[in-house]
């Protein structure tokens, strides 16, 4: 019996960023990271040192970052990086990890542009999936006048109904009536059961 | 207002992705593990410091017998530190009574109010579930829920 392989995860080549605000909870995160392979791993305690990174010209496969700086400062961080236009890195899959979180900071965490929020205690258990959920991540990047990531609906339901909906590719989820004939039985066979092909 | 623009863009984390060569899920998780492991004495040390702290703060706050957004700010972050690290170290419990008492201090901001009783059967519970093995496991959930209910109390 042939299984599908289990999907691996080689971080050997991937640089990440981490920005965390106390040592203790970055030297976690660190080890964490090395246990998953990463080589090049920069670490930050401070918004600023991060910056710094970023504008040194390393391109980031992946950023983490804490939800739990002072005065915000972590959302800030990714919204000004996602609209950074002369900058790789504003396309960066973008982790946030967060304690305790108060009700003001939710709709910040949702609205600054990073891929999702992780709860702390961060295990290796809880990254691994984590990573991994991120690597497969392919939802389209928006940019509008007041959010800048990626897109923030996980699945496309289309429109509301009676709605014309907000961009060029939205689709309503009400059938229309069918405009052509409609496919033969061997058509429909033919695409769900395909043959090799003799050369 | 302008119209929004969505595109395609590469995912460079993909390529992580590979079904050979790299770690399987169970490779990863054992050599992580075992990075952690390396810091566990220093990181148990900053959650006991930080646990002193929150009772100092305590202390204080018991002496001065009145809402201080200060010395609560301090106390809400220690304790979110200690959400963040007692997981990791097999002190779960002790990070969800954290959790519960981020959330009161937290609900006594909003509302700039404050009531000691509230913050002490707090810090009686980190103290108990500091050790959770003397403890029996139905005993840490009792205390567990009955500190969610105190805090969540606060309106």
């Amino acid at each position: 019996m042939t299984g599908k392989a289990e999907a691996r995860l080689n971080l050997s080549k991937a640089t990440v960023l981490l920005l965390q605000n106390n040592q203790a909870e970055l030297d976690i995160l660190g080890q964490v990271f090395i246990g998953f392979g990463v080589k090049a791993i920069r670490k930050c305690l401070t918004v600023g040192e991060a910056e710094d990174c970023i504008r040194s010209g390393v391109v980031f496969d992946l950023l983490v970052v804490d939800c739990d700086m002072p005065g915000h400062a972590g959302f800030d961080f990714v919204m000004r990086l996602r609209r950074m236009e002369d900058s790789e890195n504003r396309l960066a899959p973008i982790m946030l990890v967060s304690g305790h979180t108060v009700p003001s900071s939710i709709a910040r965490a949702r609205d600054c542009g990073a891929n999702f929020v992780v709860a702390k205690p961060i295990t290796p258990k809880t990254m691994f999936d984590r990573v991994m959920w991120l690597a497969r991540e392919e939802r389209q990047f928006v940019v509008t006048d007041t959010y800048a990531g990626p897109d923030r609906r996980h699945k496309t339901f289309g429109p509301p109904a009676g709605t014309k909906g907000r961009r060029h590719d939205d689709v309503s989820a009400k059938l229309g009536k069918a405009v052509g004939p409609d496919m033969s039985q061997s058509d429909i066979d033919a695409m769900f059961n395909p043959k090799k092909a003799s050369l | 207002m302008k119209p929004g623009n969505t595109f395609k863009y590469e995912n460079r984390l993909a390529k992580s992705v590979v079904t050979r060569g790299g770690m399987s899920a169970s490779e990863a998780l054992t050599a992580a593990t075992r990075a952690v492991e390396e810091i566990r004495e220093p990181t148990i040390a900053e959650i006991d410091a930080n646990l002193a702290e929150i009772y100092t703060l305590g202390d204080e706050l018991k002496a001065g017998g009145v809402f201080e957004e200060t010395a609560l700010q301090k106390m809400y972050i220690c304790s979110n530190r200690v959400v963040a690290m007692g997981g990791v170290f097999g002190l779960g419990e002790l990070g969800q009574a954290a959790y519960s008492l981020c959330e009161l201090v937290s609900r006594f901001q909003t509302l700039e109010r404050f009531q000691w009783s509230m913050i002490q059967v707090h810090l009686d519970g980190l103290r108990l579930l500091r050790n959770p093995g003397e403890h029996a496991a139905a005993i840490r959930e009792e205390v567990l829920a009955g500190l969610r209910q105190v805090a969540t109390s606060v309106n």
